[in-house]
């Protein structure tokens, strides 16, 4: 595995509509269209086999595992759907489909307007000044999350850097990691601060794509500041505010480097997300067959999910 | 740029295409060539003692002959998911260590070679007996512990010689009770410091629930969850009040730090607290505003101690499982076991390479102490889950930790549920 | 050839001119701006405190650590952790470096030759395939990962390096994606133009298509670059020997079974953070132009 955090770089939005081809075909044009098609196979064919082997057939082993009860070791029992029907009395399954939940409803809407609120802010001001921010503002995501969970437990300390500051504003700062609510407020900081980098640079380019004069027109028709946010930055953007939406809900669903090397899923059962769960019964339980059947689970929610957006883009993304 | 959007009908001949695809590629190559002559792999945790374990394998290599291919040493957690892929990879190592909670799964699945008939060929008398013992299942024997390490209770000998506390210097039950742990935490405690700090190594559960009369986390044989019995939740609720009620233990939010209960000690402000024979490597290197050393466990009914052991075992599967017995014997062996002992790692399974722990002394600590402690020995009864067990049981505790439900409340609730996995 | 002509079709750098147009209205308004540049200094601490935190710890003895865990205080120059941590990280300095590379090369190209063909290539299934492609992304990596293990043990490739580089390689979806949406943004005449000229598609695509969209190259390979580097499950899978092993691994080994020594963890932490940072600070200016110039969009 790669870490869920690398699995998605980005689910997509678009395809071209292509100019039909002419419809005269000469012989001559044919052996050109043969050709072309040939060498476009050609071009893909890494790319095919690539997912035929490393994805596809690794899917389908995955749907047989989920019909079976399999621990690794002795010969998996073909058991019909009772994967799928153990889950809902499963306690701890549901347990941390909530929190997952929670997860994304808190991080989601964190990183988009703080992704949001850099890229705006970085997208001014010379070209150094913006290189420096945008550097300091994208360097966690290109750090590794073992050093930086063990620094993040240290600053979650009771007496830590996170509870003295909110010590200096009068806050009597909770017991972070060792407390039920909020060690999962605590993983959603970590997991935003080192997140949101990428889909800051995204909202940058979009940013940095609205056409100049479009301004200067609401400047000498005299706009507020914020009216020009509302009627010509935001609008502007809702295509890679859709993408980054897109693909955070993909991204949150996944969370586990956070958990796995900062809390272990506690206290209690607090912070233990959905993959986590998955991960334990495939790699500390033996259940390989039922950790499938929920990897699976997650897979198809996912593409529902994927689908709703994709119908509800109509209504708010903007093309231009 | 000309774009349209993807449509969803696009996306789902998509995933269809995707697992089509799949069917294509269903091919695979056959397994790779075994094991060349004269070699034996070796997997590890790293464990603090990566040097000894290659003083060892080297010493190994140059006696025998044989080469011993070491894969890289994993963190111990990631190790903990790593064995199942080692055993079922189909090149398992030729000798491997396994967490003795796994012993029994891995035994009943049929997974180690049976080494129960060589290991009784060993002599008695030149082993703890009653520590080889444990690997000895009804469904085989598939390696020993190569050594243990006793948990005891680490303490600043200045900061108690102040208060005018001697703890005993051998494992006697007068004087070392329960209440007179609590009193000496209790006497210093105060400001920035804590008296004691016991539940930071999981090892206190099962050692707790034993010296209180019961038998521990689990029942002799494995099928009951007896933590949840008076006797083991008493104890459990016992340590936890020590921070809940009498405030001489810190908090488990603070203890979240990484090693905080270690850092406490070093900087002088914890006066006691129970760990593994290991840790006294990382006391002689760290500690040096204050003298320390080591006391027996506290009695109660019982005064036993869960020493940490160190379990290899030889996988059936291995290429060549003769080659890893060979290798096991070396490491249960005197030599091999003077190496541990000698660097006050473990106190090896081998008597005679056990007594040379007193000598590794360095700064006055009574080492000798680790070596009677090794007769104290209590285990946790094995069972044929235990780590989805824990998996269950510990967040509640966890829950009782920061105080939310109390410790019957929280082992009561799982009860069912653990004896699901393990019945 | 005739075709350099056209570069001036590419979407403008970003800085240079959008730079201009600002500064003018910043000094206009230098009091509103200097709050803000206040508010992005502050924001830079937010983000940079975890990483001075470890860099400071670095530098510290493991007591001092013990006895102030804030480093108010500050550094104290203990160079003996990076002479520690510096000997034990760097024999896997080398295969990181390694698989970087090799990650970083390949799914370059194979990335671009697949979104070249996705762009501007007639080929029939074009459609269903690159919808394939794009499903992928929403695949929870957890689906694959154990059959894929099972899959690797088949072909032998259990403590290899093959694991760690060939099906990333082979499936470099985002490049495919960002590499399609960047050469659809040139202008037809670039090809016309060359195969005039009598150059063949090979040709074409590597002498005149792959210079016109290095910005997105350089994207592609700095986000290869950082997942690559940064890789941890992979090789606490699938690789045993320590020979093979990467940064990674041998940072989490610091951490023991008994202790973790911090301040040795820290000095390791920050030696391999290092490249990436390097890496990143040149490469840093071309993501946001590699992203604009592909036109993420919906």
């Amino acid at each position: 595995m790669s870490g869920p955090r690398s699995s998605v770089s980005s689910a997509d939005m678009s395809v071209l509509t292509e100019p039909t081809a002419s419809a005269v075909a000469r012989p001559e044009r044919r052996r050109q269209r043969r050709r072309a098609a040939l060498q476009g196979w050609a071009f893909v064919a890494p790319l095919v086999i690539g997912i035929a082997v490393f994805q596809a057939y690794p899917l389908l082993v995955s749907l047989w595992a989920s019909f079976h009860s399999w621990d690794g070791f002795t010969t998996p029992t073909w058991i019909g759907l009772d994967n799928f029907t153990a889950m809902p009395a499963d306690e701890l399954l549901v347990n941390s489909v909530k929190i997952t939940l929670l997860f994304t409803l808190g991080s989601i809407p964190l990183t988009v307007v703080l992704a949001l609120l850099l890229a705006v802010l970085c997208n001014r001001g010379g070209r150094i000044s913006s290189s420096f921010f945008r550097t300091a503002y994208f360097t966690p995501y290109v750090t590794s999350i073992v050093a930086i969970s063990l620094v993040f437990t240290q600053f979650f300390a009771p007496e830590g850097v996170i509870n003295q500051v909110l010590g200096l504003v009068g806050i009597d700062g909770p017991e972070w990691l060792a407390d039920s609510t909020f060690a999962l407020v605590a993983v959603i900081v970590v997991a935003v601060w080192q997140g949101v980098g990428y889909p800051m640079v995204i909202l940058l380019s979009g940013l940095q794509a609205i056409p100049k004069e479009l301004y200067e027109a609401a400047d000498v028709d005299g706009a507020s500041p914020p009216a020009r946010f509302l009627r010509i930055t935001l609008p502007l953007l809702t295509p890679q505010l859709f993408f980054v939406l897109i693909t955070q809900f993909i991204l949150s669903f996944q969370i586990f480097g956070v958990v796995f090397v900062m809390t272990s899923g506690g206290p209690g059962n607090a912070t233990s997300v959905f993959i986590y769960y998955v991960f334990q019964n495939a790699f500390s339980f033996g259940q390989l067959g039922y950790a499938s059947a929920m990897a699976w689970a997650m897979f198809l929610f996912i593409v529902a999910l994927t689908v709703i957006q994709l119908r509800l883009q109509k209504k708010w993304v903007f093309y231009a | 740029m000309t774009m349209t959007r993807i449509s969803r009908r696009s996306l789902i001949t998509g995933l269809g295409a995707l697992g089509a695809s799949g069917a294509l590629a269903a091919c695979g190559g056959g397994p790779a060539g075994s094991a060349t002559p004269n070699e034996v792999s070796f997997a590890n945790w790293s464990d603090n003692f990566a040097d000894l374990y290659t003083q060892s394998l080297d010493a190994y290599e140059a006696q025998s002959g044989v080469t011993v291919v070491r894969q890289a040493d994993v963190p111990f957690d990631d190790y903990q998911t790593r064995f199942r892929t080692l055993l079922s990879g189909g090149q398992p190592p030729g000798l491997m260590r396994l967490n003795d909670d796994f012993v029994r799964e891995m035994t009943d699945k049929e997974q180690l070679a049976d080494l129960g008939e060589r290991i009784s060929g060993l002599s008695e008398e030149e082993y703890f007996a009653d520590v080889a013992a444990f690997t000895a299942l009804e469904s085989g024997q598939g390696g020993l512990p190569i050594g243990s390490s006793p948990r005891v209770l680490f303490y600043n000998k200045t900061m108690l010689q102040e208060a005018g506390i001697t703890p005993p210097s051998s494992w006697v039950p007068d004087q070392w009770q329960w209440d007179d742990v609590l009193a000496a935490a209790q006497e210093v405690t105060g400001g920035d410091r804590y008296g004691i700090c016991l539940w930071t190594d999981t090892g206190f559960e099962n050692t707790f629930a034993v010296n209180n009369g019961g038998p521990g986390i689990f029942s002799a044989d494995g099928t009951s969850f007896t933590l949840a019995d008076p006797a083991g939740i008493e104890a459990i609720q016992w340590v936890v009040d020590l921070t809940l009620k009498h405030k001489v233990q810190p908090t488990w939010a603070y203890l979240t730090g990484e090693d905080a209960d270690l850092r406490l000690f070093t900087a002088g402000n914890l006066g006691m607290f129970f760990g593994t024979m290991g840790l006294a490597t990382y006391m002689r290197e760290n500690v040096t505003d204050f003298e320390w050393d080591v006391a027996p466990m506290p009695a109660k009914v019982e005064q036993r101690q869960e020493g940490s052991l160190s379990v290899f075992v030889v996988p059936r599967e291995s290429a060549d499982v003769d080659r890893g017995w060979e290798l096991l014997q070396w490491m249960v062996g005197r030599e091999s076991g003077s190496i541990f002992a000698e660097a006050g790692a473990f106190i090896p399974l081998h008597r005679e390479a056990a007594a040379l722990v007193e000598k590794t002394s360095t700064q006055g600590e009574n080492m000798a102490l680790f070596a009677e402690a090794a007769g104290y020995q209590t285990t946790v009864n094995s069972t044929r889950a235990t780590a989805q067990a824990v998996q269950l049981y510990r967040p509640q505790l966890e829950r009782a930790y920061i105080g939310e439900i109390s410790v019957e409340e929280a082992l009561t609730s799982v009860r069912a549920q653990v004896e699901r996995v393990i019945g | 050839m005739t075709v350099l002509e056209k570069q001036t079709a590419l979407p403008a750098a970003p800085g240079a001119e959008q730079g201009r147009g600002y500064r003018r209205r910043a000094r206009r308004l230098s009091g509103w701006s200097f709050v803000r540049v206040l508010f992005m200094l502050a924001l830079v601490v937010v983000f940079a405190t975890p990483l001075l935190w470890m860099i400071n710890s670095s530098l510290r003895t493991e007591a001092a650590i013990a006895a102030d865990p804030l480093g108010l205080a500050g550094p104290r120059l203990e160079l003996d952790n990076y002479a520690v941590a510096g000997e034990a990280v760097a024999p896997f300095f080398l295969n990181s470096v390694k698989l970087a590379v090799l990650n970083v090369v390949g799914v370059l190209l194979i990335g671009a030759l697949a979104g070249y063909a996705f762009a501007r290539m007639q080929f029939p299934g074009k459609g269903v395939l690159f919808a394939v492609v794009l499903a992928t992304a929403i695949v929870p990596g957890i689906v694959y990962l154990i059959p894929q293990y099972a899959l690797f043990q088949q072909l032998g490739w259990i403590d290899t390096h093959l694991p760690l580089w060939v099906p990333r390689v082979l499936t470099p979806v985002f490049a495919t994606f960002l590499l399609r949406q960047a050469f659809l943004g040139l202008p037809r005449e670039l090809e016309d133009a060359a195969r005039i000229d009598g150059a063949g598609t090979l040709q074409i695509f590597f002498r005149v298509m792959i210079p016109q969209v290095k910005p997105a190259l350089a994207a592609v390979g700095i986000f290869t670059f950082i997942e690559s580097w940064n890789d941890l499950f992979g090789p606490l899978i699938f690789l045993n020997s320590t020979s093979l092993q990467t940064l990674p691994v041998a940072l989490a080994l610091f951490r023991g079974e008994f202790f973790t020594t911090v301040s040795t963890l820290m000095a390791a932490s920050t030696l391999t953070v290092a490249p990436v940072l390097v890496v990143y600070l040149f490469a840093q200016r071309y993501i946001v132009e590699g992203i604009t110039s592909s036109g993420v969009k919906g």
